[in-house]
């Protein structure tokens, strides 16, 4: 069984719940093996408030997608998520800036305890006091010039808008393998 | 695209810092409704800032708030006050500048307009925490230069004069950074404006490996003080916050029984290796091309 770990986070409504539901409720194409991992059992057996989902896609694969749990704590459990996620996507709800400290701290933390591909999803665009992706971008402390994330408009309420998110997720991290591909080709010509 | 919004959610040291971050130009509004009912008076403050430094600074659009400075202090006389307030229309140059290329001010004078119109001003507005802000990067410069002494400084720097001096620190408080939070600095040497010595200290001591905790023992402050001083450090993009480690798994396991029973019964998380940064799998190719595959077909 293949498992891919994809982590939500952001602040409290920014939309993770909705958005690791929406993902989950698509149809499963196999269910005879429910894919389960240790995280998961985790968040079964206690009562840790996270979200979790599971999309199972072929016999073999299954995605697990978690929201990260509370406010403001990082937590041993957030450790443990990060460790274990091979990519992350922080949401961001544009219309709250109250938020924009505590979510530029998440991605400080996050930067700092994992290296992997990861994209800012900002939600609530459409509500009224919506900042622009720009700013937000800005707000979070990414500097004109330098390089950022991916900054993208999610809408957790709508299942095809969080799917998009997910597959320029999954972009990233097959331009990340094929960075370390040609990263080894380019080696093997040098040696030669 | 215009800002708006609460001084209390988005507070003013943030909106400094994306001014500076952003270079922008244009115009801060800060506001609050009169309300004679519950004995509220009005409040209107304008800010105007050019590539990120504050130029100009005013209580009302009329232009003529640095002429009234001139007056008040006896600086021009009646028939000149009147001439500038005709020819502030057409300047071409900040009026500073003009006046002292007409010899009516000296740099002396021009300093100490430029500290009672902008820092003095800006840092009282770190005390209007119910006001309303709004803030237009297309407004122009162009036409304020009747309120221009043709001094400027960073929007930061006026930041940290503002947070040094604010008493009420409790619409900041849910932004502190906690005390377990470590601190590092984003540059070796001192800033070129100056730091108090509080701030030098907890700028020096800001390594990245210590706690905020442990950096108000060393330099023997409040814990909240040194948790404002940090937070102030940071806004001004002198420092950064560092995670810590976390209280490590086996202490929060002691703590939640039940959680230590899921663990074990796991195999795959053990006490030690949560936390440790183990080598996790990387996600074969083919597995992302089905997805991507699938997922498109969900839609
Ligand atoms: N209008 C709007 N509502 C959204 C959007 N994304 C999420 N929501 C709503 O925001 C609320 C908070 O979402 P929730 O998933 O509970 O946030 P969480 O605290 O991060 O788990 C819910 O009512 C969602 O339906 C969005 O892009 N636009
Ligand atoms: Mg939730």
């Amino acid at each position: 069984m293949e498992i891919m770990r994809l982590v939500i986070t952001g602040c409290v409504g920014a939309g993770k719940s909705t958005f690791v539901r929406s993902i989950s409720e698509i149809e499963v194409v196999d269910t005879d093996r429910k894919a389960t991992d240790e995280v998961g059992q985790m968040k079964q057996n206690t009562t840790v408030s996270m979200d979790f989902g599971t999309l199972s896609f072929g016999p073999d694969m299954s995605l697990h997608i978690y929201g990260t749990p509370g406010q403001s704590r990082f937590d041993f459990m957030w450790d443990i998520l990060i460790n274990k996620a091979h990519a992350y996507i922080l949401l961001v709800a544009a219309h709250r800036p109250s938020e924009f400290h505590h979510a530029r701290r998440i991605l400080n933390f996050m930067n700092q305890r994992a290296t992997i591909p990861m994209l800012i999803g900002v939600t609530h665009s459409d509500c009224s006091g919506a900042w622009s992706l720009e700013n937000i971008t800005l707000a979070l402390g990414y500097l004109p010039g330098v390089p950022q994330p991916p900054v993208i408009m999610v809408n957790a309420n709508e299942k095809e808008s969080s799917v998009d998110a997910i597959v320029a997720l999954l972009q990233l991290c097959m331009g990340d393998d094929e960075a370390t591909d040609s990263a080894e080709t380019d080696e093997e010509l040098a040696t030669v | 695209m215009a800002l708006t919004g609460y001084l209390a959610d988005y507070s003013l040291a943030e909106i400094l810092q994306f001014i500076q971050q952003g270079s922008k130009t244009g115009l801060l509004s800060i506001s609050i409704e009169p309300n004679p009912a519950e004995n509220i008076a009005g409040v209107n403050e304008y800010t105007w800032f050019q590539n990120g430094r504050v130029v100009a600074h005013a209580k009302d659009l009329s232009s003529f708030g640095l002429i009234s400075m001139l007056e008040k202090r006896n600086w021009v006389g009646a028939e000149t006050s009147a001439n500038l307030r005709v020819q502030s229309k057409t300047l071409t140059a900040p009026l500073g500048l003009h006046l002292k290329s007409i010899n009516l001010v000296d740099v002396e004078q021009l300093r100490i307009l430029f500290h009672a119109q902008v820092l003095q001003a800006v840092c009282s507005l770190f005390k209007l925490q119910n006001a309303k802000f709004h803030f237009d990067d297309r407004a122009s410069v162009a036409n304020i230069k009747p309120e221009m002494t043709g001094m400027s400084v960073t929007a930061v720097e006026v930041s940290l004069l503002g947070m040094r001096s604010l008493k009420d620190w409790t619409y900041l408080e849910r932004k502190l950074p906690a005390p377990e939070f470590g601190v590092q600095r984003l540059q070796e040497a001192l800033p070129e404006y100056k730091l108090d010595t509080q701030e030098t200290q907890m700028f020096t001591a800001s390594d990245g490996k210590h706690s905020i905790g442990e950096i108000a023992t060393e330099i023997g402050i409040s814990v909240r003080k040194a948790q404002e001083i940090a937070f102030r450090l940071t806004a001004v993009s002198l420092l950064k916050e560092i995670a810590l480690d976390s209280p490590s798994l086996e202490q929060s396991l002691k703590k939640s029984p039940a959680l230590a029973n899921s663990i074990s019964a796991s195999s795959a998380i053990s006490a030690s290796s949560a936390i440790a940064v183990s080598a996790k799998p990387k996600v074969s190719n083919s597995f992302l091309n089905n997805l991507v595959g699938f997922l498109k077909k969900q839609k």
